[in-house]
């Protein structure tokens, strides 16, 4: 599937939980189903932020985005989750043109604006810098 | 104590349609009546600017502004009212003394002391400053249960140490540090001492005469005051010494070219407008602790941090972190979700506690954490508040077992 269906499918999921929640619950299961890395909790992976730790290792391979990523955070691993089964193994210019609306879907009560803006766009930022080599 | 006549004093508590527990007073206490209308009154009545105009409101605006001045140096039992000046807050006043000690009497070579305890605002400038000025910037190591050894502290004091900068009172677990020893082995040194009390002073009485300390800082709004409120204490010897910090309007006496005069202290540490209203509000929350009895009040508190922490460590699933001490500051973890994770399905209850790493990152990475969740106590919380936090952590982490359980908010 490509990035817009997955993508699109996340929505209508999200557009049917009424509210915060809800919204918790399934991120919270997505999170546990995310497998995290525990090798790359480490200073040169981390995104900045402070009300939660985000890692993320990125690589270009064969013209494709790889990453692994993790949070001390269930709910922003469930986000990760969702990165994962949009982003990773497809193919870089795919990634750059197509930057998450996703989160305008979940509610600030869920996840805070500033780890949308600090966390969430910086990993697809990170992403979307990979170049092909 | 009547627990339900303080709660009607505090406004915000009235207006709430939803379940509201709130438990952040260590970022900020919520504001009495007496509080607000003081604001509201000055505005509606007696704004005014002081030390300025020779009209009746202007001498009126003066007169109270140093009446909140006394009113200050009783509630700390310092010796005279110009030791006190007003300052935004504690990290404005902290601010304040980096800056001045440092142009008055640090010099390459010499040292200052922190704690891996302190709070951002008693731990960066005196880094700022050391570092500019080849000063020695040393701190003391906390203990991994975020208690500190006050040989920590003791064994990095020399003759060149000219400050120990520390803290009353963690802002992450509630620790006291001996404040006492620290105190005496400093002045043994001819070391000075700046106290952090922005925490303390809302939890205990607070007397810089008995505790020796040179300086001492607080926040107003911590201590059910106005936010942009603060005080800077400093013994009268030591202030005379320091230039001042900001220069401009009110705090000249003679300004002709050539020759220019500054007020003494504490006027010339208080240079443009002050927040006038802010003080008198400040000094209506210290007579509104006065009026309910401080001491009842932090009888109350110590009761109430007692229950919390047995009602809290009872719970599956919840670790308490820190000493075991008794403490209206409490810091958790809970098994499988993160810190915001936890604050995020509180405030779905209704509930507002602080996650996260709580302005003390040393602290935070010497416990081994990314970030905690912190309830911090006021006079205004419950036992039944208490008990509804428990409900509701057994029912986020009962739910947890594959089966997310984010909940919804239900009746206190």
């Amino acid at each position: 599937m490509g990035i817009a269906e997955v993508e699109k499918e996340v929505i209508v999921d999200l557009l049917q939980l009424n509210d915060a929640g809800s919204q918790c619950d399934y991120l919270m299961r997505l999170g546990m189903g995310f497998m995290g890395d525990k090798d790359i909790k480490t200073e040169l992976y981390r995104i900045g932020g402070c009300k939660t730790a985000i890692w993320l290792r990125t690589e270009e391979t064969k013209g494709r985005v790889k990453f692994t990523g993790d949070s001390d955070s269930l709910l922003v691993k469930g986000v990760l989750a969702i990165l994962d089964k949009m982003y990773n193994l497809q193919y870089i210019q795919d990634v750059k043109g197509h930057p998450p609306e996703f989160p305008d879907y979940i509610s600030d009560e869920v996840i805070y604006p500033e780890i949308k803006q600090n966390g969430i766009l910086k990993c697809y930022q990170r992403l979307a810098a990979l170049s092909l080599n | 104590m009547d627990i339900s006549r303080i709660r009607e004093d505090f406004p915000i508590f009235q207006n709430q349609i939803q379940p509201f527990v709130y438990m952040d007073n260590g970022a900020t206490a919520q504001k009495p009546l007496a509080v607000v209308e003081r604001l509201r009154n000055f505005y509606l009545y007696e704004n005014s600017n002081i030390h300025r105009g020779s009209y009746p409101l202007s001498s009126h605006a003066s007169n109270m502004y140093e009446k909140a001045r006394e009113c200050i140096r009783d509630w700390i039992d310092a010796e005279y009212a110009d030791e006190i000046v007003f300052t935004k807050g504690s990290t404005e006043a902290i601010n304040l003394a980096a800056c001045a000690l440092f142009e008055a009497w640090v010099r390459p070579g010499d040292n200052v002391i922190v704690t891996e305890l302190e709070h951002s605002s008693n731990f960066f400038p005196w880094k700022h400053w050391c570092e500019r000025s080849g000063a020695d910037f040393r701190v003391a190591e906390a203990d991994k249960d975020g208690s500190l050894d006050a040989q920590a502290v003791l064994s990095l004091i020399d003759g060149r140490t000219k400050l120990v900068a520390v803290t009353a009172m963690s802002n992450v677990t509630g620790f006291r540090p001996s404040l006492d020893i620290m105190i005496r082995e400093a002045h043994r040194q001819g070391a000075r001492v700046l106290v952090d009390a922005s925490q303390e002073i809302v939890h205990q009485t607070v007397s810089v005469n008995q505790m020796e300390c040179d300086f001492l800082c607080f926040s107003g709004h911590k201590l059910y005051g106005p936010m942009g409120t603060g005080v800077l204490y400093g013994k009268r010897e030591y202030l005379k010494e320091m230039p001042p910090y900001l220069y401009g309007g009110d705090m000249v006496e003679k300004g002709d070219t050539g020759i220019i005069s500054y007020k003494t202290e504490p006027g010339k540490f208080e240079a443009g407008t002050q927040n006038i209203a802010g003080i008198l509000g400040l000094e209506a929350a210290i007579t509104y602790l006065k009026e309910q009895g401080f001491d009842s009040l932090v009888r109350y508190e110590a009761e109430l941090s007692v229950y919390a922490r047995k009602r809290l460590g009872q719970l599956d699933g919840i670790h308490i972190l820190g000493p075991d001490i008794i403490s209206p500051v409490i810091t958790l973890e809970a098994e499988h979700l993160g810190a915001y994770d936890l604050g995020v399905l509180l405030a779905n209850r209704g509930i507002a506690v602080r996650c996260g790493a709580h302005c003390a990152y040393p602290l935070i990475r010497r416990m081994g954490k990314e970030s905690i969740c912190r309830i911090s106590l006021a006079i205004y919380n419950t036992r039944e508040e208490i008990d509804y936090m428990a409900e509701a952590l057994e029912d986020i982490l009962g739910g947890f077992n594959g089966n997310c359980r984010g909940g919804k908010r239900s009746d206190c």
